[in-house]
């Protein structure tokens, strides 16, 4: 306990060090956040809020996936946040400033977490963002049970959430100088509570306990938010929960039991959520006559059974690509320049013929040297390029506030369009030339006409 | 009174938690609305309960079912995942169909078999020449791994010779699987042993059948021409056609030792579909690593352990790697289960102590960790966490705070938070990283000072291991030396910018011309 006392006061001379620093530089907190690859690429992984609060709400935001929605590839679950904290509290209940201390730190993510976030309003197929705490959910007869408590949650810490505000506006902002030495104080803090807790806990569950915990703390400074890089996290976490409940076996109090019940029939729900949710495979965009049969790729297993060639199986993902990359292929020498896509994959040699400019950085500085498109045309076809690759889905990438990368995006579609040093070779977007897209009105691939149909997911274009 | 307290807060904590989890996913939602296989699961869920059944009433069900006989349980399951999916895809079910599919299934299991087999083999061979073996008995994942680091290595040897062809390729994976052949006649005993003991329980079987489902359905989806993920295509997969495809090294890109075995895939001639099946069938092993960990580190008991891998295993995010995008992760988590046995077997055998006991054990650390590092430079989390924590068991918080501190110094120093681009945010970095070399030499000499000839021999250690890692990572850090000609350690890792050398200077250069 004394050693505690003692990091206590140590951390609290270092924060005191640093609010003197903070008191003296707090305009500099403030200064415009310059806008590059990382921000729109990486950065959308941990959010955009308050530094401070991006840090205090990643564990929330993680688990329930507010700061980027993807379709499962950033979904780990709910079970270690619902019942890791549950499961200490239980272990060590003889602490009674223990278990208010975790209610207490799980209540301050909760808030800060819900009060950046947003509410799925499932009746209007809309989300209602809730910006800095800002918003209030209405709660009526239609919403069902689960949708009264989420609501009535985020409307109380909402409430909560005002002073907390307040304070992070002084002491934070886009940048500061206080989380750095706040986390690695945290982090310090709860790790001295585990050693102080582990004393005569068998060294090997301590071990992988300590693991865990320090290997989720370099995950979360070093890649917050990018679940697939703490994998390993993951698979220590369940062990450490599963022996945190396997050790309430052989407790006679109900109480602990029904927690020991609880973990297992979450677990239990969890499994049943994954399995049918893998089962259906349910991709965004899909035709609704395909929704939830596309356990298994129906174009693949056609190839597989040998009932359709791979020319057609490229070209039914990627209409009138199979003959353009033949002649991409064919065309050894020449360069691709490539925004997005995933067609490296099919281009031989791509390692030394394919340029990336996923976010269009470079681009945006061509257009600057070069204002006139047909002269960037040539430009590029002077330096070899002769085909060029642009992914059609770039700006959803864009959750900065500043959406520099959606400004950069246009630029390169005004690039192409009415160019006459470009030609289109291969599109999934439909569009019509005239009509009113009506069932009767033709429909074409390409980029632009009267109307877009549908957005599409890729364009190949020839540099003449 | 806290029971209270603790029951309140657990009861809306949980229930605040899944709403919004809830809420947030509507993907799942749309799963269950539009779910579509209610017959298969059906069928399923009966197979599973016909098979409990049968082993809780018949003792002759015990002895007929054999270790083995997962391998063919494994491909009718396929098969059956595939079946169940035609009237979907517009396939028609024939006779010449179920021949073909059975037989594409088999042999792709068999190919899987013989070239997962190779390096076990020479692990196993290693590891009983070298007189290697974990307190708490042997270890399937510490053979895999010692057999796939020096299989990578032959494999990197081969590569620079510009060698990989197939015919060489399938004498190597023949002399790795025969140079162990004494070893036969104990895996033969292995797999015709009974699968279930006299105390099985319903819940393992339970759980078994969902892992296997799990893993079925993913398989069955990698039965596909080209991967489908982004980074698979345009990194990952990508590397190992392009090595396949020169038959060698190729220039740039970050160490990738696990694309050298993937491309063995298309060697073999498999296509890209035997490439990804090998990716994603790393998983079995990487839950057979966590299994070991479970059962023999924790002593959980094996309904739990495999509660433990089923949870894994079902996880979205997890489960994107095995058929979305098929990466080198699984490859690197083998390596990371291997690191923490050996790490957790030695702190359970040496409850009171918890140095490396020999030198073997931390060269062979060493070794894997420097092998984890070239897959993925995030197996440098898992070596600060090691260090931290072997540290704090040796040191308590004098040696967690040193450590801990100096690994900070050490990533702010070498940069490695420019990767998230996060650093910018962080206007106290300076006094951070000063701050926390300081503390960090601070606490270390503290340590000197009190507990000398432990503390010298935790530094010889420590030492030892991060030369023998680095050294291990070498070969890598001399190609892209190589290649780039530089020395900054951004480049050394991350090797040379494959793509074609391009600046706005060039391009106006070249507009310019005549």
């Amino acid at each position: 306990m004394k050693r505690i006392i003692n990091i206590l006061c140590f951390g609290f001379c270092l924060l005191l060090l640093e609010t003197n620093e903070l008191l003296c530089q707090a305009n500099e907190a403030n200064e415009e956040v310059v806008s590059n690859s990382k921000r729109e690429e990486i950065q959308r992984y941990v959010g955009y809020e308050t530094l401070l609060f991006r840090y205090l709400s990643l564990p929330y935001d993680v688990t329930v996936n507010i700061n980027e929605r993807g379709t499962g590839f950033l979904d780990i679950g709910f079970l270690l946040l619902m019942f890791l904290p549950i499961l200490l509290m239980v272990k060590f209940k003889s602490r009674w400033w223990l278990v208010v201390g975790i209610i207490l730190a799980s209540t301050l993510m909760l808030v800060v977490s819900t009060s950046n976030s947003f509410i799925y309003n499932k009746q209007l197929q809309q989300v209602e963002e809730n910006k800095d705490g800002d918003a209030h959910y209405m709660i009526d007869n239609s919403n069902s049970l689960l949708e009264r408590i989420n609501r009535g949650t985020y409307n109380f810490n909402n409430t909560l959430y005002s002073p907390l505000k307040t304070l992070s506006k002084q002491i934070s902002g886009p940048k500061d100088r206080i989380t750095y030495p706040l986390v690695l104080f945290i982090t310090v803090l709860f790790f001295s509570l585990i050693l102080y807790l582990g004393k005569g806990l068998d060294k090997a569950k301590f071990t992988v306990a300590a693991l865990f915990y320090l290997f989720t703390f370099y995950w979360f400074i070093l890649s917050p938010g990018i679940t697939w890089y703490g994998f390993l996290g993951i698979g220590l976490g369940f062990m450490t929960l599963l022996a945190m409940g396997q050790s309430l076996d052989g407790s006679k109090q109900k109480f602990e039991q029904g927690i020991k019940y609880s973990l297992y029939g979450m677990c239990s729900v969890w499994i049943i959520i994954c399995v049918i949710y893998r089962m259906s495979n349910i991709n965004p965009g899909s035709p609704l006559q395909l929704m939830g049969k596309t356990m298994l790729n129906p174009v693949y297993m056609q190839l597989f059974a040998g009932d359709i060639s791979m020319d057609e199986t490229l070209d039914s993902f990627y209409p009138g690509t199979s003959q353009v990359i033949k002649r991409i292929n064919r065309d050894k020498r020449s360069l691709v320049y490539r925004v997005g896509t995933s067609f490296s994959y099919f281009i031989d040699n791509n390692h030394e013929r394919i340029f990336f400019d996923n976010q269009l950085h470079f681009f945006n500085n061509l257009t600057k040297e070069f204002p006139d498109k047909r002269n960037l045309a040539t430009a590029l076809k002077k330096s070899n390029f002769r085909y060029l690759l642009i992914d059609l889905n770039t700006p959803t990438l864009d959750n900065t506030p500043e959406q520099s990368l959606i400004k950069k995006y246009e630029k390169m579609i005004n690039f192409v369009y009415q160019n006459p040093r470009v030609r289109l070779l291969a599109t999934n977007r439909t569009v019509t030339k005239d009509g009113d897209g009506s069932q009767n009105t033709q429909r074409y691939y390409d980029m632009f006409g009267s109307q877009i149909l549908s957005n599409g997911t890729f364009a190949i274009y020839e540099i003449l | 009174m806290k029971n209270w307290l603790i029951g309140a807060f657990s009861i809306a904590w949980i229930l605040v938690l899944f709403s919004d989890y809830w809420n947030k996913h509507i993907l799942h939602h749309q799963a269950f609305e539009s779910f579509s296989y209610p017959i298969f699961l059906s069928a399923w869920i009966g197979i599973t309960a016909l098979l409990i059944g049968l082993l809780q009433y018949s003792d002759k069900a015990k002895t007929v079912a054999k270790r083995w006989q997962a391998i063919p349980l494994f491909i009718l399951t396929c098969s059956c995942v595939f079946l169940a999916n035609c009237s979907y895809a517009n396939i028609d079910i024939d006779f010449p169909l179920l021949a073909r599919v059975f037989g594409k299934i088999s042999g792709y299991c068999l190919a899987l078999c013989v070239i997962w087999l190779a390096p076990y083999s020479l692990g196993n061979f290693i590891r009983k020449k070298v007189g290697f073996k974990l307190f708490s008995g042997p270890s399937f994942t510490i053979d895999l791994t010692i057999g796939l680091v020096a299989y990578c290595f032959i494999l990197f040897a081969l590569a620079l010779a510009k060698l990989l062809y197939l015919p060489v390729i399938v004498i190597l994976i023949a002399i790795c699987i025969g140079i162990n052949f004494r070893a036969f006649k104990s895996w033969y005993t292995t797999l015709k042993a009974p699968a279930f003991t006299e105390k099985w329980h319903w819940a393992s079987v339970l759980l078994g059948s969902v892992i296997l489902l799990v893993f079925s359905m993913n398989f069955v989806s990698d039965l596909s021409p080209f991967p489908s993920g982004f980074d698979s295509r345009n990194y990952y997969m990508n590397v190992a056609k392009l090595v396949a495809d020169s038959h060698g090294i190729i220039r740039g890109y970050q160490p990738y030792p696990w694309q050298l075995f993937l491309s063995q895939g298309h060697l073999l001639g498999g296509g890209s579909t035997l490439a990804m099946l090998i990716s994603f069938t790393a998983v079995f092993f990487v839950c057979g690593g966590f299994y070991e960990i479970l059962r023999k580190i924790l002593k959980l008991s094996v309904p739990i352990s495999l509660l433990g891998i089923c949870l894994f295993a079902v996880t979205p995010a997890v489960q994107n790697h095995m058929f979305v995008e098929l990466k080198v992760d699984f490859g690197l988590l083998i390596i990371q289960a291997a690191m923490l046995l050996i790490i957790l077997d030695n702190v359970m055998h040496n409850q009171e102590n918890a140095t490396l006991p020999n030198l073997k054990h931390i060269i062979l650390l060493g070794i894997i960790t420097g092998f984890g590092a070239s897959i993925k430079m995030l197996n440098f989390y898992l070596l600060f966490a090691i260090l931290v924590t072997v540290w704090t068991l040796l040191f308590s918080y004098k040696g967690f705070l040193s450590t801990f501190f100096l690994s900070i110094a050490a990533i702010l120093i070498a940069k490695f938070d420019s990767v998230s681009g996060m650093n910018q945010y962080h206007l106290s970095i300076q006094y951070v990283t000063y701050g926390s070399f300081l503390l960090g030499l601070g606490f270390l000499a503290w340590i000197a000072i009190q507990q000398r000839s432990k503390w010298m021999l935790s530094v010889k250690q420590t030492t030892i291991y991060l030369g023998i890692m680095m050294m291990t990572l070498s070969p890598w850090i001399i190609k892209n030396y190589v290649e780039t000609k530089s020395l900054n350690p951004d480049r050394l890792i991350r090797g040379a910018n494959p793509a074609p050398k391009m600046n706005i200077k060039t391009i106006k250069q070249n507009y310019n011309r005549e």
